[in-house]
């Protein structure tokens, strides 16, 4: 991708703080005080950092890719594990993708990657065992 | 006073329980400092899932035992590898490097362990001498001071966290919005939830904080690689250099007492963190010297300076911290939520209600400053091997646990899906030089703002904001837009 990030995160800004403030406008006066107070603000300030943006890439600001290779990899795993957990739960979906990471991305021998999957099966089970903490089973689980 | 102060101090001790709690929480945070890239705020959000559950003082003593000593352990990279482990042990590279290079590593090494723990003592001590005037000057202060408070904490660290202040306010800004999510405490009228209950009590800080500054720092570390990965310099030290290095801080007496308080002053004020407070007191130490030219090749004195002010601000951050709620550094501010987490709510009522949660916070400073000093000691001949261990095999364990916090903390799995939102965003910000300090500072000041804005409007009017006190800090929110404007126009002139 070769857009300019500079702009696409100010862009962000820009709709996110539109948003909050155009949503505001349909809430009771009373709610709707603090979400203008600070949304305005920053609406008006996110188009300044906008201008800024595109002035400096119109100005010579060459476009740079937004997401290197190694960091689209990680995130894709980040995401990964985050659905892992939402489907599996903590106990089973967070040492499969741990032990998955360890062996495909971190590039590690067969009795580590095991080794750290049975480390973090330990925690999970401590936790929840031990300690009593109740942790997510997954929507999947729930519903099996 | 006195006497809350010795029974806080007792209560440690003569505590199993909570010196344990607080020798396991300065082992994770001499880890969390020794491997590049980590530091407090990963270590923070590491033990989150590990708090759940536990009374407010014990899960904030294990907490800021962690977060007190990372930079004791953080300087040991910047030493045997040059490479800092934290942002704010930049500094000491300078001179420890070059001091491991020419076969003094275990000389430098005990110089900066003994001069972070001193440092830290000193900054606790800062901190109890502040004690009885805070209290009355916090509880002097009413609704109207509270939310110009707030307003001034973000101008602050929007200005000193990064280049451009305008990206300051506005993160700061983004951070008082997403406050907004939830109920509004007046009408109870919900805002921006779209029918779903967990957004009803609002978006919880824990979890905005995990996606803004943990999930960018892991892409980051998971992108860089291991820093210290075929550095190891296989460095030979005998316990004899390291003690040289101890008894080296204590002749730089007046250099150790000096950029003690220095740091611990810093440390006070919002926004400044430790990378100012090092070089500062770096800077200190070469202007002092008899003989300057020394530093940069190797001065001990390189070493001492900044790691006393490192460890020392860490004291003096906390005041702002828990009587004002506004943190005096990025990792404070993580320390903030997660105390919110515990059921510690920052501000004023600490002062009177909770007295013995800041004394025992305070003792929790020194001992656990000492007790690193001490585990570092004798852990002194192995430390350039853990220094070198694989970040690959950390960075899926922090992504478990980082979910594990952000579930933990509100218990609604639907937070997962807020710290993908949030998390692409925190690492855009990361990426484009966004600060994100004021994010978190937004979001834990959004409640007590809004609390206090309408309590002002209701008490004065508008007026509010010609009351004396808040005359003085509207004149100091002027004076900081002003002054980082001035500065930024000098920095563009001289480009």
């Amino acid at each position: 991708m070769s857009v300019n990030g500079r702009i696409v995160t100010s862009l962000a800004m820009v709709v996110l703080f539109a948003f909050f403030v155009a949503q505001a406008f349909f809430f009771h006066h009373e709610a709707a005080v603090m979400p203008l107070l600070v949304g305005l603000p920053g609406l008006v300030l996110s188009l300044v950092q906008l201008v800024v943006e595109i002035r400096a890439h119109r100005g010579g600001n060459e476009d740079e890719p937004i997401i290197s290779g190694r960091e689209r990899t990680i995130m894709l795993w980040i995401a990964g594990f985050t659905l892992g957990v939402i489907a599996f739960g903590f106990v089973l979906g967070a040492p499969l993708l741990l032990a998955a990471y360890l062996y495909f991305v971190s590039g590690e021998r067969l009795t580590a990657t095991v080794a750290g999957g049975a480390l973090c099966l330990a925690v999970m089970l401590g936790l929840e065992r031990l300690l009593h903490i109740p942790l997510f089973e997954g929507l999947a689980m729930h519903y099996l | 006073m006195v006497e809350t102060s010795v029974s806080s101090l007792l209560g440690i001790f003569l505590s199993p329980y909570m010196m344990m709690l607080m020798t396991v929480g300065v082992s994770v945070g001499l880890f969390f400092g020794i491997m590049p890239g980590l530091g407090g705020k990963l270590g923070i959000i590491f033990l989150i899932p590990f708090v759940f559950g536990m009374d407010p003082i014990p899960g904030a003593v294990f907490l800021l035992a962690m977060h007190s000593v990372v930079h004791t352990s953080g300087a040991i990279p910047s030493i045997l590898f040059g490479i800092p482990g934290t942002g704010p042990d930049a500094a000491t590279i300078v001179d420890g490097y070059p001091m491991a290079q020419k076969g003094e590593a275990g000389r430098a090494l005990g110089a900066t362990l003994c001069a972070s723990g001193v440092g830290g003592v000193i900054g606790a001590l800062f901190l109890s001498l502040l004690m009885p005037f805070v209290g009355p000057i916090v509880l002097a202060f009413s609704p109207a001071e509270f939310f110009l408070l707030a307003v001034l904490g973000i101008t602050f660290i929007a200005a000193l966290s990064g280049d451009s202040l305008l990206k300051g306010l506005i993160v700061g800004l983004f951070g008082l919005i997403i406050a907004t999510v939830g109920l509004d405490p007046n009408s109870g009228e919900s805002r921006y939830t779209y029918g779903q209950l967990f957004l009803w009590d609002g978006i919880d800080p824990v979890t905005a904080v995990i996606a803004i500054f943990a999930i960018p720092e892991m892409i980051a570390l998971a992108a860089r690689g291991n820093l210290a990965e075929g550095k190891e310099g296989g460095f030979r030290y005998t316990m004899r250099d390291v003690a040289e290095g101890c008894l080296d801080v204590f002749r730089h007496w007046g250099l150790t007492l000096r950029t003690s308080v220095i740091g611990a002053v810093i440390g006070l004020i919002p926004g400044l963190g430790g990378d100012v407070a090092s070089w500062l007191c770096y800077g200190h130490a070469v202007q002092s010297s008899k003989s300057p030219e020394r530093f940069g090749k190797g001065a001990v004195e390189g070493v001492i300076a900044p790691e006393t002010a490192n460890n020392s601000k860490e004291g003096g951050a906390l005041l702002p911290t828990l009587y004002f709620g506004i943190p005096g550094s990025s990792g404070m501010a993580i320390l903030l939520g997660a105390f919110v987490m515990l059921g510690i709510q920052p501000g004023p009522r600490l002062a009177t209600d909770q007295i013995d949660l800041v004394w025992t916070l305070i003792w929790t400073l020194a001992i656990a400053n000492i007790l690193a000093v001490v585990l570092l000691l004798a852990m002194a001949p192995w430390l350039s091997r853990i220094a070198s261990l694989r970040t690959g095999l950390l960075v899926p364990f922090i992504i478990v646990l980082s979910l594990l916090g952000c579930y933990l903390g509100a218990g609604a799995w639907q937070n997962f899906v807020l710290v993908l939102g949030l998390g692409a965003l925190g690492w855009l910000f990361k990426k484009y030089d966004w600060p994100r300090p004021p994010f978190v500072i937004g979001i834990v000041l959004g409640p007590i703002a809004e609390t206090s804005f309408h309590k002002a409007m209701g008490i004065w009017g508008p007026t509010f904001l010609l009351r004396p006190l808040s005359l003085v800090l509207l004149a100091m929110i002027v004076a900081t837009i002003a002054l980082h404007m001035t500065r930024a126009r000098r920095k563009a002139v001289r480009a």
